[in-house]
C-alpha cells in the first residue's frame, strides 16, 4: 500500500512532502500511536531520497510531536498526541477557511453549499481511510502501545516492561512508494502528494 | 561547515575555448551535490579539475581544505571518479577486475563488494568487453563503493541505465551518503536525479555556474501570480521590488515574484483582482527563469 508518496519534481520542498505524508497517514489511521517508522537511513534508501531531507522531515515531525525518537530503539508515531503551537496553528486553519470562503464566493457557491461540500469531502476521506487494505501492514507483532492510553505522560512512548517488540531487526516496515516524475497519483492517495501540473 | 570541495575562480581553457569559467563552488562534506547543465556546459571538465587529472588554467581547487597534490596516489585512495567510459580493462573478467581493485585500494571492503555483486547481479565470470554499457556502469559503481572513498565523483552515471537499474543506482548512492558520510558530486543533465537525491545543486551554462544553492531552499523561492484585472495593473504592483516580470494577456496578468509573494498578493486583492493563488516554480522552471534573467538564450539551457 502506498501511504507515503513524494514527487521530487514538485515545487513543494521534499521534506515538507514527507511531513505532510506522515501526518496524513496518522490522521487516516494508517499509522497508529506506537507504530515504528523506518530509520532515516532506511527510508532514504528505500525511496532514493536524500538522507538529509528525510532527517529534516523527521526533525520537523518530532518538533510537532507527531513522532518520537527513542535512542537505540527507533522512531515511533507518538503516543501522546500533544499539540505544540496549537493556537498558532488553529489561527492558520481559520485563515485557510477564510481563503476558501473567498474562492467559494467567486465560484458562486453559497455558505451552505460550501458546508455540504466539506461534509461530503470529509465522508469520502474517511471512507478512503477505512478501506479494507487501505491501512498498510505496519507492525509485525501486536503492539502494546495500542493499549488504551492509561499511561501517564512520560518521556518514552513505551509502557514499562513492554519494550516495543516491533523495534527488532526483523520488524516489517511500512511499504513505501512514490510517484515518479510523471503524474500517476494512483490509489486515491492524497497522502502528501503534490502533483505538478 | 566542513567543506569537501571548494573552488575559487576556477578556469580551464582549451585552444581558446573556455570550458570552465571562473567557477566558485562550496560543497559541504557529507552532502550529495548535483552539477546540472546541458551537454558541453563544462560539468565533466569541472569534475576532472577536482579529481586533479587536469590542471586549471587559473584559479584554485581545494579538497578537504588542501590544495590538490602533484603526487596524487594517496589522494586517489580517498577520491573516486566514475565516468561513462574508462576505468575498466576490457579483457579482464569481472572477478579479475575486482581482485585487482581490492589490491589497489587500501580501504577495500570485501563484504560490501560481495553485497553489491549480489544486488547488481553482475556476472562474475564474464569478460568486461561483453558487458552492456549499463552493466559496465554498474561494475564501475561497485568498484567505487567497495573502495570506500570519502569523495565520490560521478559523471553522468545514470546514462544508459534502464529505469529499474537507475533507481537502484540512486538508492545505492543515497545509502552510501547516509551510511558512510561520503560526499558525492554528481554531474548530470537529468535534473530529476538531483532533485531526488541531492542536497545542493549548481547549474552550469557555457562553463559558468549561473545558479546554485540548497535544493529545498530553491524550491518555491520564486512564484508566479496570475490575476484578472479589468482596470489594468496598478502602478505600485508593477513597481514593487519583488515583481521581476509582468506578462499580460487581455485582462489576465502573470507576475513573477521573487521571495514572499504575500505583499504583492495583498496589493492585487486591494486593486480588485479576483483570487490570486501564488504558484511556486519548481526547479526546472526556476533555472530556466534564472538563465533567462541573466540574459542567456532560451536555446541550449533546457534541462532534463
Amino acid at each position: 500500500m502506498k501511504w507515503l508518496q513524494v514527487n521530487p519534481r514538485s515545487a513543494v520542498p521534499v521534506y515538507q512532502q514527507v511531513v505532510d505524508g506522515v501526518k496524513a497517514a496518522v490522521a487516516k489511521g494508517w499509522l497508529r500511536p506506537g507504530d515504528r517508522l523506518p530509520s532515516v537511513r532506511e527510508l532514504s534508501t528505500e525511496m532514493a531520497i536524500n538522507h538529509n531531507t528525510i532527517a529534516k522531515a523527521y526533525q520537523e515531525l518530532e518538533r510537532e510531536r507527531v513522532i518520537e525518537v527513542v535512542r537505540g530503539r527507533g522512531t515511533f508515531i507518538a503516543l501522546e498526541p500533544a499539540v505544540p503551537n496549537r493556537e498558532e496553528r488553529m489561527a492558520e486553519l481559520r485563515e485557510q477557511m477564510r481563503r476558501m470562503l473567498v474562492e467559494a464566493h467567486h465560484l458562486r457557491v453559497s455558505e451552505d453549499e460550501l458546508l455540504d461540500m466539506f461534509r461530503d469531502v470529509a465522508r469520502q476521506w474517511r471512507l478512503q481511510a477505512e478501506q479494507p487494505g487501505g491501512r498498510p501492514s505496519v507492525e509485525a507483532a501486536p503492539n502494546p502501545a495500542h493499549a488504551p492510553p492509561s499511561v501517564q505522560p512520560e518521556p518514552l512512548p513505551v509502557p514499562e516492561g513492554e519494550p516495543p517488540r516491533v523495534a527488532g531487526r526483523g520488524a516489517r516496515h511500512v511499504q513505501m512508494s512514490e510517484t515518479g516524475g510523471t503524474k500517476d497519483g494512483v490509489g486515491g492517495s492524497d497522502a502528501g502528494v503534490d502533483e505538478t501540473v | 561547515m566542513e567543506w569537501a570541495v571548494q573552488t575559487r575562480a576556477l578556469t580551464k581553457r582549451f585552444d581558446g575555448q573556455t570550458a570552465v569559467d571562473h567557477v566558485d563552488l562550496d560543497i559541504p562534506a557529507g552532502s550529495v551535490y548535483g552539477l546540472v547543465g546541458a551537454n558541453g556546459a563544462g560539468k565533466s571538465t569541472l569534475l576532472r579539475l577536482i579529481l586533479g587529472v587536469m590542471w586549471p588554467t587559473s584559479g584554485e581547487v581545494r579538497v578537504w581544505g588542501e590544495p590538490l597534490p602533484r603526487e596524487s596516489a594517496r589522494f586517489r585512495q580517498r577520491v573516486h571518479y566514475v565516468g561513462s567510459d574508462g576505468g575498466l580493462f576490457p579483457s579482464f573478467r569481472v572477478r579479475e577486475l575486482l581482485h585487482y581493485a581490492s589490491l589497489v585500494y587500501e580501504g577495500w571492503d570485501v563484504a560490501r563488494c560481495q553485497a553489491l555483486l549480489k544486488a547488481l547481479e553482475l556476472p562474475i565470470d564474464a569478460r568486461i568487453r561483453v558487458l552492456s554499457t549499463g552493466m559496465q556502469m554498474q561494475l564501475r559503481l561497485a568498484v567505487a563503493l567497495s573502495a570506500r572513498p570519502r569523495l565520490l565523483l560521478l559523471d553522468e552515471p545514470t546514462n544508459g541505465l534502464d529505469p529499474v537499474v537507475r533507481r537502484q543506482f540512486l538508492q545505492l548512492i543515497v545509502q552510501e551518503a547516509a551510511g558512510q558520510g561520503t560526499t558525492v558530486v554528481i554531474a548530470t543533465h537529468l535534473l530529476e536525479d538531483v532533485e531526488r537525491i541531492g542536497d545542493g545543486v549548481a547549474v552550469m551554462y557555457r562553463g559558468r555556474v549561473v545558479a546554485s544553492g540548497v535544493i529545498d531552499d530553491l524550491r518555491g523561492r520564486v512564484h508566479r501570480l496570475q490575476a484578472a484585472l479589468p482596470s489594468g495593473l496598478p502602478r505600485e504592483v508593477e513597481a514593487h521590488p519583488a515583481v521581476t516580470r509582468v506578462e499580460r494577456q487581455g485582462q489576465v496578468f502573470t507576475l513573477t515574484v521573487e521571495g514572499d509573494p504575500a505583499p504583492v498578493q495583498a496589493l492585487l486583492h486591494s486593486a480588485g483582482a479576483s483570487l490570486v493563488e501564488p504558484i511556486p516554480l519548481d526547479l526546472s522552471d526556476l533555472f530556466r527563469y534564472l538563465l533567462e534573467k541573466e540574459g542567456y538564450s532560451r536555446e541550449g539551457v533546457l534541462l532534463s
